[in-house]
């Protein structure tokens, strides 16, 4: 059980690692949610769908560009340090937190616009009390996918020099040291499915709650 | 531009490095889809195991690559294949048996019900069923299943040079380590552009297969 | 022929097809009515085995379903259901070839085959090549008619096939279907909720209420004499104005005995109104020399004319009905002209008789009347 001990004496690095692991991922994810979301938002307006679809189908491109050559690439330009880390990780959660806010809300039935505007709402109105509340399940599935994204690249920000669990990873590989290898990779799998997991279960309420919505809407429908 | 001329100059380097990673995915995407496909086909029959397994599969696709490949380098090292294209290989296998697996079942379970109750009300067996029917109605769906998992492990791919994998992460990691822009940017770009025409392939196929019979 | 013997299908304790017995002759549409959860489905899909019954036996040209095999017994027969269920990934040609492939066919004669049924339901052979999505919704049933016919089996199992069609095309199809019957003689099981439809296509009519059959006879039989009040009220309280549908003019004119006083056109106008006081008719009809019918005269008119020859007043003969229309027609040219007794006039333009409000009424009170069907022609 030598290895064992081993492992649990990285526990004060592993620490260290997981602020700034966390601080990565924490103000990327957030930047990203800020900024993407208003942004589906806009996209979605009447005014701007016939940008929109183009911008689209550029992100749909841009989405498929490796993180690893969006965090390259985003070193060439910014050098090195925890600034293009975090404009890295940020670009590649944005995509599809965009997509699906825009998504969510260009699907929303027709008829439940009409009614909205059908019973005096304003535009601000509609949205706040119609369309996100109807598109969030759609909205938020697109910000649970960005953090997958973001939390699997965020390991390789130590490539760029900024530091966290992936330290430990590349090191451990380039010494061949498997322990201290491990002891990264079970930190950031670890991360990874708690993550993950508060989402889906954040999710899965507003999918029930969701449900109701898409009852109501049907009822609509069928009125 | 230096870029540029560091790319020309070296076309045989970034070729080879990109026919290499074309490979890697391929031989690892065509085990995947072998093996995906079937196992979609049998869970699709079998609603509460297809939710046990496909929860399993999204749970291990959370796990960051790097940290799988990090999970699975001791494991190797047993057999001596720690490093080199093995773990990538196993790491790109398993990422996407999730969008297989998990789109041959959901395509399967939305073929329309009236569909299949004709076909077996016209004498079809299971089997003719399935192979006349239910899967070229899946097929345009288990294809974007494909397309997923090709687009998503050709980055996968480009990580595992970090393991030793080759391919055109090569580049990427030498461009990093040596500080050299150049290596940097058309490792990055290459591996792109690899991944958007990879996509836009699947997709030409994906349309090939979905005739206007599909917008049904 | 379908034979069912005390079939019963039991979902744990409710029972969906309740000991049910009748028989299906063959080349007869029997219509299987009832309202929804009645069991009339259930018990269809019992005949292909798409649902294993639970007890009782099922024959189908004589042989009990039992000793088939399922998907042997399903090629033999064929099946409509009104969801279509064209396989959007084939060809019309494709859709139409499937059992006959199942069977074996040659590809040849298996194509031919897709050709002359397009022909057959009076749709373009250019169809052929089109995908289902391609085609209006009369088309798409159509094909699934054909389709269950390809491999000419001797019977048909059909789910409302023409539920999701719009009314009018409806009516079209369903009357394309019946001319299609007269020629090829299937047994069919046709499942409905509309007691319309049921009355215009079924040979006869099997009400099935919580899985039991209450009634099963023909459809004047069941219009005449229901069963039961629930029959009575689901045949519909206006089921003498229904049965006016089932009766032709010829019924009519079968039961009013053929007291039919014409006019010549030289013949007087008091002639006239005194022949219409004494049969009580309010009009009669003209015949010119060759003794077609040319016009018809008026009481009124010949009581306020007086004197004069017939035709200097008569009228033009309304549009006539025929032996073979339904009594609705004939009373419906009673309302319309003003008219106590319609003239029939035949193919050849000759007067066949009046069919008047006497006429109707013993025709309806006949018991068990002749409908006019595909079994009786």
């Amino acid at each position: 059980m030598d290895w064992l001990g081993e492992l649990v004496s990285y526990g004060p690095d592993l620490w260290v690692l997981a602020q700034r692991h966390l601080f990565l991922v924490g103000v990327s994810m957030g930047l990203a949610v800020l900024v993407g979301v208003p942004l589906g938002i806009l996209l979605s307006r009447a005014a701007l769908r016939r940008v929109a679809e183009g911008a689209m189908q550029a992100l749909n491109v841009g989405a498929t560009v490796p993180t690893l050559a969006v965090l390259a690439l985003s070193m060439s330009v910014l050098g090195i340090g925890i600034a293009p880390a975090i404009f890295g990780l940020w670009l590649a959660t944005l995509l599809p937190v965009v997509r699906n806010t825009y998504a969510g809300l260009a699907a929303l039935p027709p008829a439940l616009l009409d009614a909205a505007d059908g019973m005096g709402m304003t535009g601000g109105q509609r949205l706040r009390r119609v369309e996100l509340p109807n598109a969030m399940p759609v909205i938020f599935a697109g910000i649970r996918t960005g953090a997958t994204v973001n939390i699997g690249t965020a390991p390789l920000a130590s490539l760029i020099g900024a530091g966290g669990f992936g330290d430990l990873i590349f090191a451990g590989i380039q010494l061949y040291d498997p322990i201290m290898m491990l002891a990264g990779a079970l930190a950031t799998a670890a991360l990874a499915l708690v993550v993950d997991g508060v989402l889906a279960s954040i999710q899965r309420g507003l999918a029930a709650g969701g449900r109701r919505e898409a009852a109501g809407s049907a009822l609509l429908q069928a009125a | 531009m230096p870029i540029l001329s560091y790319a020309l100059d070296n076309i045989d380097l970034v070729l080879r490095l990109a026919g290499e990673h074309i490979l890697l995915v391929a031989v690892a995407l065509g085990g995947a889809v072998l093996t995906g496909v079937p196992l979609g086909i049998f869970l699709a029959r079998r609603p509460a195991l297809a939710g046990g397994v496909v929860g399993v599969l999204s749970v291990l696709t959370t796990v960051p690559s790097i940290a799988l490949f990090g999970l699975l380098l001791p494991v190797l090292a047993v057999i001596g294949q720690g490093i080199g294209p093995v773990p990538a290989m196993i790491a790109v296998f398993l990422y996407a048996q999730l969008p297989i697996v998990r789109n041959t079942v959901t395509a399967l379970a939305n073929v329309d019900a009236s569909l299949k109750d004709a076909a077996t009300g016209m004498g079809m067996t299971r089997r003719q069923r399935l192979r006349r029917v239910e899967l070229p109605l899946a097929l345009p769906v288990i294809l974007a299943g494909i397309r997923t998992a090709l687009v998503t492990n050709i980055g996968v791919m480009a990580i595992a040079a970090y393991v030793g994998a080759g391919g055109l992460g090569v580049l990427i990691s030498r461009g990093i380590s040596q500080s050299d822009p150049r290596q940097l940017v058309v490792g990055a770009v290459a591996v792109s552009i690899l991944a958007i025409l990879a996509d836009l392939a699947v997709l030409l196929v994906q349309r090939r297969f979905a005739p206007m019979s599909i917008r049904i | 022929m379908i034979a069912f013997q005390n079939v019963t299908k039991r979902y744990g304790e409710t029972k969906a097809v309740d000991d049910v017995s009748f028989d299906v002759p063959s080349g007869e549409i029997c219509v299987l009515l009832g309202p929804s959860g009645c069991g009339k489905t259930t018990l269809m899909r019992m005949v292909n085995r798409l649902i294993p019954k639970t007890s009782g036996r099922i024959e189908v040209e004589g042989e009990s379903i039992d000793d088939l095999d399922p998907v042997q017994l399903r090629r033999r027969i064929g099946y409509v259901i009104q969801q279509i269920g064209l396989f959007p990934n084939m060809t019309v040609e494709e859709n139409i070839a499937v059992v006959p492939d199942l069977l074996g066919w040659k590809r040849a004669r298996s194509r031919a085959r897709a050709g002359e049924l397009l022909e057959m339901l009076a749709l373009d052979p250019a169809l052929l090549s089109r995908y289902p999505a391609e085609l209006s919704g009369g088309q798409q049933q159509r094909v699934g008619v054909a389709r269950a016919l390809a491999a000419d089996p001797p019977v048909l199992l059909m789910d409302e096939p023409f539920g999701a069609i719009d009314p009018v095309n409806r009516a079209v199809i369903q009357e394309e279907f019946l001319a299609l019957q007269r020629r090829l003689q299937k047994t069919v099981i046709f499942v409905s909720h509309d007691i319309d439809e049921a009355l215009l296509l079924g040979s006869r009519i099997a009400i099935l209420r919580e899985g039991r059959l209450v009634q099963c006879d023909t459809p004047d039989v069941l219009l005449q004499r229901p069963a039961d009040p629930f029959v009575a009220s689901f045949v519909g309280e206006d089921r003498v104005l229904r049965r006016l549908r089932l009766l032709t003019v010829a019924d009519a004119l079968a039961a009013d005995p053929p007291a039919a006083p014409t006019l010549q056109p030289n013949d007087r106008l008091p002639l006239a109104a005194a022949m219409m006081e004494e049969y009580g008719q309010n009009d009669l009809v003209v015949l010119g020399e060759d003794g077609r019918a040319t016009g018809l005269v008026r009481l009124e008119e010949a009581r306020r004319q007086g004197e004069g020859a017939v035709r200097d007043h008569m009228e033009p003969l309304p549009d006539p009905v025929r032996p073979e229309d339904d009594l609705r027609a004939a009373a419906s040219s009673m309302l319309v002209g003003g008219l106590t007794a319609v003239p029939c006039i035949d193919r050849n333009g000759r007067f066949a008789g009046y069919v008047t409000p006497g006429g109707i009424a013993r025709a309806l009170s006949r018991r068990g009347g002749r409908r006019p069907s595909i079994a009786a022609e």
